[in-house]
């Protein structure tokens, strides 16, 4: 019978319902759309981040992870390829491997010259690993020793363009200066700047020539089975695999090589949900100023309830089914908002490119954005509504147990 | 032994630093089955003395005992379990659930008494039969006039048999002729069921009608007569 009355005291004022539900719907409309907004950009980095610079688990020599951005030549892994076609060997988690030589680079225009860095790949075996071949704008990727891939970035700021020359200035392993002219036979273009603005790319073999580091490599990537995001799961290989190298060896994971990109993200995160708590806290307020009014208009009935015996939990478990009805409208509604607006998000997407220009955002982000599904967050995100709005009730709940039966029936 | 035993009953009510004595020192006997009416012009003490019949509120001074319980001494959570057994609530406004229908109005009481579903149907349906409103049983309130939404009002109080029905002005909102059809429903039930009636009033027709007079001036009894049945 509570309950019965619950629901018809709800509908009793259908439009004041509706729109409390419809503004605690919009409030986890927006936390669901926020998450999907972060869920996606984290999506696009992990991938991006995977597609061109490091792979799932990275083996490093002792030491030089802090120094990476420094290139050191001083400790290389000594023959890497080697080392690589072991590696798959051995472990079967471990589905391709291919070693990476960075370095430090002054390229050189006819008309403009930047620092840059450079990186010698594996023809063979890094499209196993990466997906560069598939970024490529114009020309080719690399093929054979001479050719060079340019960033489509670094290009436009040294005024290149496909099937120019290009000098490319390092110093070896040895400290001998070495300047070589290459002819760009590729451009490539990612959604990561880092790649984008500052790399390339020539072969495993040239780069070990010019550096004077025959068969080495200063990282080797390894592509593995299960999910990136599976951190903890790669952290354990990680260990399995540098417990077995020995001494030599460090791996990190690419969330380890990235921690700090992941740090602003979460920083924004945080923003993004401090708004939405907001958004709810004002939701709540609403149910809370509803169900008051509501209280307000019914003291003599209530007062009537009290008279005939209805007890003070009586009284609490029909207003906390009354929140209960509104919190659960109001969740649903917030749920099927918010997954449409995450299908717009995610099919869809929205495409910043004619917005955003030549500007280059500094993260491996793609111009067009796409959202993610979160249906564990959108099932969360209905409970927490559902169960808040029930227990927010608690606070008029509480007054209407507080009226006394005289005072009540003397107000009608 | 009398129904309802009242002695020097007093209530003050404290507004700031202002105290309004509404009772003064009430002493009533009330038997079982009597059919009384408490009369007397607004600020006399008519519903207060009602709220303390009733347990809806307490005495500053003096005792109320309902069949040998004394109310005074009573716990919130024994008055309203004694409210929910005993005693039946008849008001001015009818002050009906606006949600349910007469028979769900009808059916409370007995839902609090933990009846079961079969004799809970029967017995309502039978009482709303009884005040005439057979045709009305699956209406809401606002679908009916004043007279039966009263006698819906009445057959709540009535549906679990209480020992005391307490009516306050229960004609006041109702026309003459439908208050003084409900007068003569609620007598006959009266007659029927033996149950005692308590009114307050100050509608002529309704003290006229009842067996026993009481006023009520200044918070006190200024007379009190009886009829007989």
């Amino acid at each position: 019978m509570l309950f019965k009355m619950a629901i018809r005291n709800v509908f009793r004022h259908t439009r004041r319902t509706l729109i409390t539900a419809a503004a605690i719907g919009v409030g986890l409309m927006f936390m669901i759309m926020i998450d999907s907004m972060f869920g996606g950009v984290e999506n696009q980095v992990v991938r991006n981040i995977l597609e061109t610079d490091n792979s799932e688990l990275v083996v490093y020599p002792t030491g030089v992870f802090e120094n990476r951005f420094l290139f050191p030549l001083d400790t290389l892994i000594e023959d890497a390829s080697a080392l690589s076609a072991q590696l798959e060997a051995d472990y079967a988690d471990v589905v391709f491997a291919t070693p990476r030589l960075r370095f430090a680079v002054f390229a050189i225009g006819p008309q403009a010259e930047l620092f840059a860095f450079g990186m010698g790949i594996d023809p063979e075996t890094d499209p196993k690993v990466f997906d560069l071949q598939n970024k490529i704008e114009e020309g080719r990727f690399l093929e054979a020793d001479g050719d060079l891939v340019i960033g489509a970035g670094l290009a436009k700021e040294l005024n290149l363009a496909l099937g120019d020359y290009v000098l490319i200035q390092t110093k070896s392993r040895r400290g001998v200066m070495d300047v070589r002219e290459y002819e760009i036979t590729g451009i490539v273009n990612t959604s990561n700047p880092l790649i984008n603005s500052n790399a390339v790319f020539i072969t495993l073999a040239d780069a070990q020539t010019i550096l004077e580091a025959p068969a080495a490599a200063s990282e080797i990537n390894l592509h593995v089975k299960g999910k990136p995001r599976d951190t903890e799961r790669l952290n354990v290989l990680g260990s399995k695999i540098g417990k077995d190298l020995g001494a030599d060896f460090e791996l990190y994971t690419w969330y380890d090589l990235n921690a700090g990109l992941f740090e602003i993200a979460g920083q924004k995160q945080s923003v993004g949900f401090f708004i939405a708590f907001i958004v709810i806290v004002i939701a709540l307020v609403g149910i809370v100023n509803t169900m008051l009014l509501s209280i307000y208009e019914r003291i003599p009935e209530l007062g009537t309830m009290r008279a005939m015996g209805f007890s003070k939990g009586n009284i609490r478990s029909m207003m906390l089914a009354e929140g209960s009805i509104i919190g659960f409208l109001g969740s649903l509604f917030g749920v099927i908002l918010g997954l449409g607006v995450v299908t717009y998000m995610t099919e869809v997407g929205m495409d910043f490119n004619s917005l955003m220009g030549d500007f280059e955002i500094p993260m491996p982000l793609d111009l067009h954005y796409r959202g993610e599904y979160n249906f564990g967050y959108m099932a969360f995100t209905f409970f927490l509504g559902w169960i808040i709005s029930t227990v927010i009730t608690l606070i008029p709940a509480r007054k209407a147990t507080r009226i006394e039966p005289s005072e009540a029936l003397r107000s009608t | 032994m009398a129904l309802l035993t009242i002695e020097d009953l007093k209530k003050d009510y404290k507004t700031g630093k202002v105290i309004t004595k509404a009772l003064r020192g009430i002493d009533l006997e009330i038997a079982e089955g009597e059919f009384l009416s408490i009369a007397g012009p607004s600020g006399s003490g008519k519903t207060t003395l009602l709220n303390i019949i009733g347990c809806l509120d307490v005495p500053t001074s003096g005792t109320v005992s309902l069949n040998g319980t004394d109310l005074s001494d009573l716990k919130k959570k024994a008055r309203a379990e004694l409210r929910k057994d005993s005693i039946g609530f008849v008001f001015q406004s009818f002050n009906l659930i606006p949600v349910l229908t007469a028979f769900e109005n009808v059916e409370i009481p007995l839902i609090l008494l933990h009846w079961d579903k079969r004799k809970r149907k029967e017995t309502v349906e039978q009482l709303l039969i009884d005040v005439g409103l057979k045709e009305y049983i699956h209406r809401r309130p606002l679908a009916m006039s004043g007279g039966q939404q009263q006698r819906v009002a009445i057959a709540r109080a009535l549906v679990k048999d209480p020992k005391l029905v307490l009516a306050d002005e229960p004609t006041a909102n109702l026309d003459s002729t439908t208050g003084m059809e409900t007068l003569k429903l609620m007598k006959e039930l009266n007659e029927r069921k033996n149950t005692t009636f308590v009114f307050s009033t100050h509608d002529k027709m309704v003290m006229d009608f009842a067996h026993r007079l009481i006023l009520l001036k200044d918070g006190k009894v200024s007379s009190d007569s009886k009829k007989g049945k």
